[in-house]
């Protein structure tokens, strides 16, 4: 029994010797990615897309379901953004609310018939609606078949050769689909999808579609989430795009190109995270064939989305989450340390493996050794207290390192206060809100082993005009 | 149980602390910067109308540097949206205060980061003074400034840069496709001079010289271009295309017809657009024509071409019905329905003008033959004008189509008010004492 926990202790040991590496290279990918990014921003003339006939038109993909709080507000924001060409399609997923009835109201939408080709799989089509003053919008009425199957819908519809996901729950800036797309007509190499930033909309003021003061929420659980955003976006994210290995872009906001998106099939219908199996996919087709691609992440395109200001909801949701990556790799194992796909085989694939998804496993397993090893004597308390320190000190660097490169970089949260307040969150981050979802996901990745997948369902607050 | 040196935690707390007196201190240092910037905002505020007048700032002034990129950011910011004698004044400023020579000093001995951002601005400035520096520009080995420097070339928009653009594409340097097109299109006015281009042995030189073409604003001639309309490669013959639709010379409407039965579908969807373009209604036959193609985005243009072509689209339509076609009909129907127009034309149902009135008639017969009579029952529901659905149900109490009856009867059942009742029930009537009167033969499907 000694012995086993010895050798359990010494293997964590050897664990985080590997991984901790790791985070130091995304942290050096991101500041050196960041800099360039701030560098090259200063020579990139964005208006010149707004009025170059170059500029490709997006379809805008949005979702719905059981939206009809937020839908409105989101489509008014999509509506008016700074961008020369757009068409934004929602789909109504079968809501039992009454989200159809809100946009039909707000948008004047009438019930038409489309000729259309049903060339990925969907659930059957009720209705579809256009609006006689706003040619832009399309409204897909259709039976219950998930997220994918909506986005697939959407897919069938859509006429332009990039395609924007977006939930509808999320606001996006006036020059967010610009920004994003900013990279695709820049590249020099075929750019198949570029995702933007997501940051936590909780009490920052919204107006028609807007987000009109950058505030952090007032609830301790929403400021701790703003802290984990930053860290998974500015760090995470930047530093896998830097080695062009990114393989999740977010569904509430990336564009993707719609020609490679039909080559795969469109999205998987039977997996909950279907936006980092699209991008795993595309990734795998592109290596397979053996042309050359970018895959990106674009810092300063911001989307702003309402996260779960309860625990149980930020459970279910961090549960569903795990679930999906779980899906998404196991269903993709073949890339796993296989040289065909390049990084994104050989780094980054194994990274999500042994990191994101079997790293809350052995975290747990780590605490409940360490207080083993206390409570049985193997472990004195002059070691016990070091080890708890150095655990905290090497989680809450990287907490604070992100509030450092998102103050060296963005800077959304302009006063002093807020500035405090969020490092203050980003000291309490690591214990024990990080417990708490590492308790949350490998309850996710059990849940996957026994229960049939679901998209979930998430409790909407909607956008107030006075806080969201 | 592994130990953690000590000097291990001593420098991640270190690194804790060092990164929060970091944060704080940038925190007062910006503020303290800001405020000296906004000082210096403030009195070139004050002084821009007398610079403007043709006042010089003196050397003590500009002494600070940030004294002079303060001057510099404002007029470059309202260079962007100035017109006329506003934009020479700002222009002549520019050049008076030093700040185009300081910048083209700084492109070209300056510091790497700082060439790229004096690269952009002086497209910013828009001066023609920049174009041999920026020229020089792009024989440099770093990409990133020689995308600025092209696209700064693109901004100035002067024909004097024209062969240096063409050049670096013809020299194969690597280029952002994006960039060097919107260059090309602003600095070379002769659509001639991309012809050579169309002949390079390089795939990515003949697209990017046929793009350009389409692109530009300068005009097309006929006689340059016809010859490329059979050229081997499909994407240079769809932007030759392209580029004839918009010379609006009617020599090119046979060589548009040809391409319509061309072997590649985006040729053939670039060869309709161009008849749109054009206009003629004489190239009626072969767009109806198109409206069957295999290619479904193909029939989706010929569909729009064909609205585009006739006066009214219930004429399209009713051509459309008598080819017996339902994939065209729908076509069209869906095209029209998409852009709203089927649904705007509702109230010219109830037009004083008879001809107009007629016309949408016509579409609608058309629409609720091909099966599309569920909008126009919507419409009679919910439209917000209860004239135009008096005339909606004019127009259905005509009409004779088997699903009408079913469909009008389960309506009924379910009207909320009296008002809308008796209408649906006077459509009905109309349906029943003439229903099995007048039957109309099924639209074929194409195999």
């Amino acid at each position: 029994m000694l012995l086993w926990l010895v050798l359990l202790n010494k293997l964590i040991v050897v664990y985080f010797a590997v991984v901790m590496p790791f985070y130091g290279l995304l942290i050096v990918a991101a500041l050196w990615s960041s800099a360039r990014y701030r560098q090259t921003l200063k020579g990139q003339a964005l208006q010149r897309f707004l009025k170059s006939s170059l500029t490709p038109p997006v379809s805008i993909l949005v979702p719905a379901y059981n939206e009809q709080l937020s839908v409105a507000e989101s489509v008014r924001s999509l509506l008016h953004l700074d961008y020369p060409e757009l068409e934004v399609i929602v789909i109504n997923d079968g809501s039992s609310d009454g989200t159809v009835e809100v946009l039909c109201r707000d948008f004047g939408l009438v019930p038409t018939s489309l000729a259309w080709r049903p060339e990925l799989p969907c659930s059957p089509i009720r209705g579809i609606y256009v609006s006689p003053e706003e040619p832009r919008l399309l409204v897909i009425d259709k039976e219950n078949g998930g997220k994918s199957d909506a986005l697939n819908a959407g897919l069938n519809f859509a006429r332009s050769p990039y395609f924007c996901t977006v939930d509808a729950d999320v606001v996006l800036e006036a020059d967010a689909l610009l920004r994003v797309m900013a990279p695709v007509l820049n590249s020099r190499s075929l750019v198949l999808a570029s995702g933007g930033i997501v940051r936590v909309a909780n009490g920052c003021q919204v107006e028609h579609g807007r987000v009109r003061q950058v505030r952090l929420p007032e609830r301790g659980i929403e400021v701790l989430q703003v802290v984990e955003y930053l860290r998974g976006f500015l760090f995470g994210r930047e530093g896998w795009s830097a080695l062009n290995a990114l393989l999740i872009i977010s569904g509430a906001f990336g564009v993707f190109s719609r020609a490679v998106a039909m080559e795969i099939g469109g999205y998987r219908r039977d997996t909950v995270g279907e936006d980092m199996d699209l991008v795993v996919r595309m990734h795998r087709r592109l290596c397979e064939t053996g042309r050359p691609y970018r895959i990106l992440f674009v810092p300063d395109p911001v989307c702003w989305t309402q996260v779960p200001s309860d625990w149980r909801t930020l459970a279910r949701q961090r549960r569903r989450w795990q679930k999906g990556l779980l899906d998404v790799l196991w269903r993709n194992r073949p890339m796993m340390l296989n040289p065909r796909y390049g990084r994104a085989g050989l780094v980054a694939f194994p990274y999500q493996v042994g990191v994101e998804l079997l790293g809350p496993v052995v975290e747990i397993v780590g605490i409940l050794c360490i207080l083993a090893s206390a409570v049985l004597g193997l472990l004195g308390r002059g070691p016990l207290l070091y080890l708890l320190l150095f655990g905290y000190l090497a989680g809450t660097v990287i907490s604070v390192a992100a509030v450092l490169l998102e103050e060296l970089t963005y800077r959304r949260y302009t006063s002093l206060r807020e500035l405090l307040r969020l490092l203050v969150y980003a000291l309490l981050d690591f214990f024990p809100y990080r417990q708490f979802l590492l308790v949350c996901r490998v309850w996710g990745m059990l849940d996957y082993l026994r229960r049939p997948k679901a998209w979930g369902v998430q409790r909407r607050i909607g956008f107030s005009p006075e806080k969201a | 149980m592994p130990f953690v040196p000590f000097f291990v935690l001593a420098a991640l707390g270190g690194t804790l602390v060092g990164m929060f007196a970091f944060i704080l201190g940038r925190r007062a240092w910006r503020a303290r910067d800001f405020r000296r910037r906004d000082r210096y905002r403030d009195y070139w505020f004050r002084r821009l109308p007398s610079l403007l007048a043709g006042d010089t700032p003196g050397s003590q002034e500009m002494r600070v540097p940030e004294a002079r990129e303060t001057l510099e950011s404002i007029l470059v910011n309202r260079l962007e949206t100035a017109e006329g004698a506003e934009q020479k004044q700002l222009s002549e400023l520019i050049e008076r205060a030093g700040l185009l020579d300081q910048r083209i000093r700084l492109l070209q001995k300056g510091p790497r980061w700082e060439r790229l951002y004096s690269a952009t601005l002086l497209g910013q400035m828009r001066s023609p003074g920049a174009i041999p520096a920026l020229v020089e520009a792009l024989e440099e080995d770093w990409p990133p400034l020689c995308s600025a420097a092209l696209r700064s070339l693109g901004r100035i928009g002067s024909a004097a840069a024209g062969p240096a653009i063409l050049g670096f594409l013809q020299r194969g340097r690597p280029v952002e496709p994006n960039l060097w097109l919107e260059a090309a299109v602003a600095c070379v006015p002769d659509l001639e001079d991309f012809a050579s281009l169309l002949q390079d042995e390089r795939e990515e030189v003949r697209v990017l010289a046929a793009r350009s073409i389409a692109e530009s604003p300068h005009p097309a001639r006929f006689d340059s271009l016809n010859r490329f309309v059979f050229h081997p490669d499909p994407e240079v013959r769809a932007q030759v295309l392209r580029t004839l639709g918009r010379s609006r010379d009617g020599r090119a409407v046979s060589l548009l017809i040809a391409a319509t039965h061309d072997s590649i579908w985006f040729v053939r969807l670039r060869a309709l657009g161009a008849l749109a373009e054009l206009g003629d209604p004489s190239t009626l036959d072969a767009v109806l024509h198109a409206v069957k193609d295999s290619n479904f985005q193909v029939r989706q243009r010929a569909a729009a071409t064909l609205a585009s072509l006739v006066s009214c689209p219930g004429e399209a339509l009713e051509k459309l019905l008598s080819s017996n076609d339902e994939y065209a009909v729908e076509a069209l129907l869906s095209q029209l329905a998409r852009s709203g127009l089927l649904w705007r034309s509702l109230p010219l149902l109830r037009s004083p003008q008879e001809q107009v009135r007629r016309d949408a008639e016509k579409l609608w017969s058309g629409a609720i033959a091909a099966g599309y009579h569920a909008i126009l029952l919507n419409a009679l529901e919910t439209h917000p004008e209860w004239r135009v659905r008096v005339a909606i149900a004019r127009l259905l109490a005509r009409m004779d189509h088997p699903a009408l009856v079913t469909e009008l009867e389960q309506r009924l059942a379910a009207a909320p008010t009296t008002r809308l009742r008796r209408l649906l029930r006077a459509v009905l009537r109309s349906q029943t004492s003439c229903s099995g009167e007048k039957t109309r033969a099924p639209l074929a499907r194409p195999a």
